[in-house]
């Protein structure tokens, strides 16, 4: 062995070594890491959607609902209910942990709770207007198999839609898989399934969300997302009390 | 000849450039609307003076037809034209109309900043069947508070910020109006008022004061969730003379003439329960109206009531005459059940029951005399466009108690509503 080539084996083995070191020394993501990047995939901080909720009942009568849903940052949007006439005009409102509904024939608004049900569908109000999972729920990482991360999730507060969530994520682009629902007793409430990843412009995200009632089998409620527009919201002026 | 086509000229203009605007991408139309046709029949007192002043003829089954819209323009995000009203084919008083209930022009030409003129209701109030800070507004009846939308002419100033906004508002006196459109108005009797809202804790809350005819108003309201299924509501008003009680026709009867100087108080604090997964809403209040007569004013009023029966009865001409404004403002507040001092409410209502039925039941305890209205409903929702609603009202008191002025005994509605 000359020297040149013992020079190339010393540099080559350095080399390896330092990128073997680089790898081991990449932190894994950790749950909160995971869960924000889960919020990114579901809605970037403002946007507007038009959603469509159909709620499948137990003597299997449906129901299907559209709203306009604005989002003007992590803790504040607005929804419009545009169908059906019996609805339409219905706006709700969220700031934070309040909520507030109003009805056209009642001149004001309500305050509403992140635990009552939309529409008496399988989705709560929280569900639908609170979507910073990060801003709710403190996440521990329960598994991380080669395809799938699954976080656990315990409400940090009891305005929160649910007090306990198991949440499945895909590797790679973070998208959200399944989503169990527990009480405080441990009974499994919900389950959510996320399907039809779609591109809206440069974002991918789950185009429809089927909530199944695990209490009651017979009934489930689906929310498709009909048109995405990631960066556009409503004037501010919208996302006040006086003027919902 | 030129005039002629200058002006047609001009007024093409116009239609172009107003279509140009309502067709631009800058202008939005969102538009609700329905047309109710209603039925009611109600058992009545026999010849009683209320019948009159309500306008109910005795035992006849009356229909109406209530066509409503509503609209609402947008241009830029900066300019709003709203509008809620229709037409109301009544067959009893006071019959056929135009109604308004809003109607104004909205401007937001910087963020947070609202001017607006026009006709609008917009509470400040907390509670649902008793809302005693809502005292610049048409009142309403506690068991149907959703059926009284119509608001006040007047302006104002909106300034929205993130956690509060703040109110400056004037309505002037509307002396005269036809179908809701006022011909007169009064400025020197007019009303100021202004609020602060602050959302604060998870809580709304807000302070409002109104000078009405001279006269100084405060209050207060609150609301919060204290727990997933319960929220909690408060609020109060302190009245420099006594609001909303007429002067009673003393002169005829020989009443005690009914103080109305000093410092007058109402509160009312409730509460809105969800049960069974939260289909089913529990809201009780219990209301404290320091401005109502007291129990012996009440007996006194119970005589004239008896004393214009006898009149009438004697004398229909007579006792038309002696329906002056004032004793018929006096029966329009006993209609809306805010007389005597002390009420409870309570309303019980379950939605979707066995899926398309929303039964409901809202009770009214007059708790100075214990007079009782219950009004039971029952919605039959043929979903998407078309509710169907039968109602009765129940009335347990006697003839002296306040329900038992009332120009009925039992009432019932029948109603459909198409939506569109």
């Amino acid at each position: 062995m000359n020297r040149n080539s013992f020079k190339v084996i010393i540099e080559a083995t350095a080399v390896l070594s330092i990128l073997l070191v680089s790898v081991q020394a990449q932190p894994a993501l950790s749950a909160k890491e995971i869960l924000a990047k889960v919020d990114t995939v579901m809605g970037p901080r403002q946007f507007t959607a038009l959603m469509e909720m159909r709620t499948q009942r137990a003597d299997g009568s449906e129901k299907l609902y559209r709203m306009q849903m604005y989002r003007y940052s992590n803790e504040v949007n607005r929804i419009e209910f545009v169908y059906p006439p019996i609805e339409k005009g219905r706006v709700l409102l969220r700031k934070d942990k309040d909520m507030w509904m109003k009805m056209t024939t009642l001149k004001r608004p309500l305050r509403i709770a992140a635990k009552q049900q939309l529409m008496n569908g399988d989705f709560d109000n929280g569900d639908v207007m609170r979507l910073n999972l990060t801003a709710d729920y403190t996440p521990t990482l329960k598994s991380d198999s080669a395809a799938m991360y699954v976080l656990e999730l315990i409400a940090q507060d009891r305005t929160v839609a649910y007090d306990r969530v198991l949440l499945w994520v895909k590797k790679g682009d973070f998208m959200p898989c399944k989503a169990q629902y527990f009480t405080v007793s441990g009974a499994l409430m919900r389950e959510l399934e996320y399907g039809d990843y779609t591109m809206y412009g440069a974002r991918k995200r789950p185009a429809k969300m089927m909530m199944r009632n695990m209490l009651n089998k017979k009934t489930f409620s689906e929310m498709r997302v009909v048109d995405f527009s990631p960066g556009k919201t409503a004037d501010a002026s919208k996302f006040s009390i006086d003027n919902m | 000849m030129k005039t002629v086509i200058a002006g047609l000229y001009k007024k093409g203009m116009i239609a172009a450039a107003t279509i140009a605007v309502f067709t631009s991408a800058a202008f939005s139309l969102t538009y609700r609307g329905w047309v109710r046709s209603q039925f009611d029949y109600g058992i009545t007192r026999s010849e009683h003076p209320t019948l009159t002043l309500a306008g109910i003829q005795p035992d006849k089954l009356h229909p109406m037809l209530d066509i409503n819209t509503e609209l609402r323009h947008t241009f830029y995000d900066k300019l709003t034209l709203y509008w809620d009203g229709g037409v109301v084919l009544n067959t009893q008083e006071p019959g056929n109309r135009l109604l308004l209930n809003e109607g104004m022009v909205q401007i937001n030409p910087i963020p947070h900043l609202e001017l607006w003129a026009g006709k609008r209701r917009s509470s400040w109030s907390t509670s649902l069947a008793f809302t005693p800070i809502d005292i610049i507004y048409p009142a309403k009846n506690p068991v149907e508070p959703a059926e009284q939308r119509e608001g006040r002419y007047g302006s104002g100033v909106i300034l929205t910020f993130d956690r509060s906004s703040f109110r400056a508002l004037w309505f002037p006196q509307v002396t005269e109006n036809h179908d809701g459109v006022p011909d007169k108005i009064d400025p020197e009797n007019s009303t100021y008022a202004g609020s602060a809202y602050i959302n604060l804790w998870e809580s709304d809350v807000t302070f409002m004061y109104a000078s009405i005819n001279k006269h100084h108003h405060g209050g207060l309201s609150f609301s919060r969730y204290f727990t997933n299924d319960l929220e909690i509501h408060a609020e109060g008003l302190l009245s420099q003379n006594r609001p909303s009680i007429v002067s009673l026709p003393a002169a005829v009867i020989g009443m005690d003439p009914i103080d109305t100087n000093g410092v007058y108080g109402q509160a009312c604090i409730g509460m809105r329960y969800g049960f069974l997964n939260q289909k089913g809403i529990l809201s009780v209040e219990y209301y404290y109206n320091g401005a109502g007569i007291s129990a012996d004013q009440f007996d006194q009023l119970t005589d004239y009531s008896e004393v214009l029966l006898n009149i009438m009865q004697k004398s229909p001409a007579q006792g038309s005459r002696l329906f002056s404004t004032q004793s018929s403002s006096m029966y329009r507040q006993l209609l809306t059940n805010r007389i005597l001092q002390n009420y409870l409410a309570a309303t019980v209502q379950y939605n979707d029951l066995w899926e398309y039925f929303n039964p409901s039941i809202a009770v009214i305890v007059g708790l100075d005399d214990y007079a009782t209205m219950a009004v039971p409903s029952l919605e039959y929702r043929i979903y998407e466009t078309v509710l169907l609603k039968v109602s009765g009202t129940f009335i347990v008191g006697d003839s002296r108690s306040q329900f038992g002025l009332m120009p009925f005994s039992i009432a019932s509605m029948a109603r459909m509503t198409v939506f569109f």
